[in-house]
């Protein structure tokens, strides 16, 4: 604004001014209004309706819906990249599993048994013959214990087997296929002991220990393998240890190959040449 | 002013009670259509529509015993007319905040010419005229506050602005209509007679 400015107008007279200004009255303006009221009414009574129902949408609504719908999705998003299903468990702990079996097997199991009988009742043997069959179900307790057998601290393989082991040194018969187990016989040195079973470290042998037969372990490290037994040999029964081969055979090689050093090697030359050997030309 | 049975006729929409209504309130609502619009096709716009509007909220206060309905109108009225300028959002709300004028409008001085108008021996035609061209928030605050006595808290109100709003824009209705009744009043005088 102007620094110049002072205010002139007399407020008082121009507002009666103003007041004064009339404008007269003609009929076209009431038809020119008439016209307009006609068209907007039902646009009005559709507009009152409208503004029932009319609700506020202004930002302390939009805002908090936009943010919402915001968040849903991003959560849907990041639902996408996870996997809710279980991935199986790897069985690191053996004795916990064990332990677990024992449970199992210590749990009764009730079983509801049904035996059904059938009876079949006549009426009178004179009378007319109407049969009636029905079905008795007497209910009976069956109680099963489910056995299973858990090896524990037990090798994982193990071969049946019918070879004759013969011990190399002396040695001890455990219970038990470890050697912390209870030592239960001996074992003497060349004697021939037959396999019921072979693990890792150990063989199943059978022996007869004051006039009982028995079941032991024996280490693999002081006995050898022979041969295969014959069906009929099951055990040892510590009678008189059988005579080895082994030592022989190998003897019979040794000879053997002795002999093949000191026969000499077939000549295609004839005889007469055995001294002079052929001149290169 | 108006008696109980054109009353009660008016509240059942009958056409002639409308009319009389009408007709004895149009001298006085023009005036304020003038007043309120930018020009004489807007005031006829204005017209209409708070008219009818104003019939409208009548019909809400038929329960209203000691209803006097020509002041109700009245008053109805310039809020309706207020209401119609700032719908047109364009000019009410673009206008109010850019004035478009020439170069030479925006250097003008009351005093350059150095030649002293007084601006109260304007007639009604040279004030209605520079009111309308007011920018809207100015006419409509000059109109409330100056002419119509509206509280400046009132016609903040009415307006939807803040006090400050409303005095800032009243102190330029003021020098903007001061201009405009000087400029008119010159313009009138430089008119060659034909």
């Amino acid at each position: 604004m102007s620094s110049h400015y002072s205010y002139d107008i007399d407020e008082r007279n121009l507002r009666l001014k103003l007041k004064a200004n009339e404008i007269p009255f003609t009929e076209d303006i009431w038809l020119k209004f008439e016209s307009y009221q006609q068209t907007h009414q039902k646009q009005q009574s559709i507009d009152d309706v409208v503004k029932k129902f009319s609700f506020k949408i202004n930002r302390n609504v939009v805002l908090p819906i936009v943010f919402g719908a915001v968040i849903i999705a991003f959560s849907l998003l990041l639902f996408n990249f996870i996997n809710i299903k279980a991935k199986p468990k790897i069985i690191s702990n053996i004795p916990s599993t064990t332990a677990a079996i024992k449970k199992i097997e210590s749990k009764p199991v009730l079983i509801k048994k049904t035996v059904l009988t059938d009876s079949t009742t006549s009426t009178k043997k004179d009378t007319l013959a109407i049969k009636t069959t029905s079905v008795l179900a007497t209910p009976t307790l069956a109680i099963i214990t489910p056995t299973i057998t858990a090896i524990i601290n037990t090798p994982i393989a193990t071969n049946e087997t019918n070879e004759v082991w013969i011990a190399t040194e002396d040695g001890t018969i455990f219970e038990e296929p470890d050697k912390s187990s209870k030592i239960i016989g001996n074992v003497q040195k060349k004697q021939s002991y037959a396999a019921i079973k072979e693990t890792n470290y150990f063989i199943k042998v059978e022996f007869t220990k004051n006039g009982k037969q028995e079941v032991g372990y024996i280490k693999k490290m002081i006995v050898l393998k022979t041969a295969k037994q014959n069906t009929n040999i099951i055990s040892t029964k510590n009678t008189a240890p059988a005579k080895l081969d082994t030592k022989k055979t190998k003897k019979k090689k040794l000879r053997k190959a002795e002999s093949l050093e000191s026969i000499k090697a077939p000549s295609v030359l004839s005889p007469g040449a055995d001294d002079k050997e052929p001149e290169l030309r | 002013m108006f008696s109980a049975e054109t009353l009660s006729a008016l509240f059942k929409h009958d056409k002639i009670a409308q009319k009389q209504v009408f007709e004895t309130l149009y001298p006085k609502l023009s005036g304020i259509c003038n007043r309120y619009s930018k020009n004489q096709i807007q005031a006829n716009e204005i017209l209409n529509a708070a008219f009818n509007n104003c019939l409208h909220k009548l019909q809400q206060q038929r329960h209203n015993q000691q209803l006097n309905a020509a002041e109700f109108i009245e008053k109805q009225f310039i809020i309706e007319c207020v209401d119609f300028i700032k719908s047109i959002r364009s000019e009410y709300y673009v206008s109010s905040t850019v004035y478009a004028t020439s170069t030479s409008d925006k250097t003008y001085d009351l005093f350059e010419d150095s030649v002293f108008v007084d601006v109260n021996t304007a007639n009604n035609e040279i004030i209605i005229k520079s009111l309308q061209q007011l920018v809207p928030s100015q006419r409509l605050i000059f109109n409330l506050h100056v002419v119509d006595s509206y509280t400046l808290k009132d016609a903040a109100q009415i307006l939807e602005a803040s006090e400050e709003t409303v005095k800032s824009n009243l102190e330029k209705a003021r020098f903007n209509l001061q201009k405009n009744i000087e400029k008119n009043i010159k313009s009138i005088k430089n008119e060659q007679p034909l």
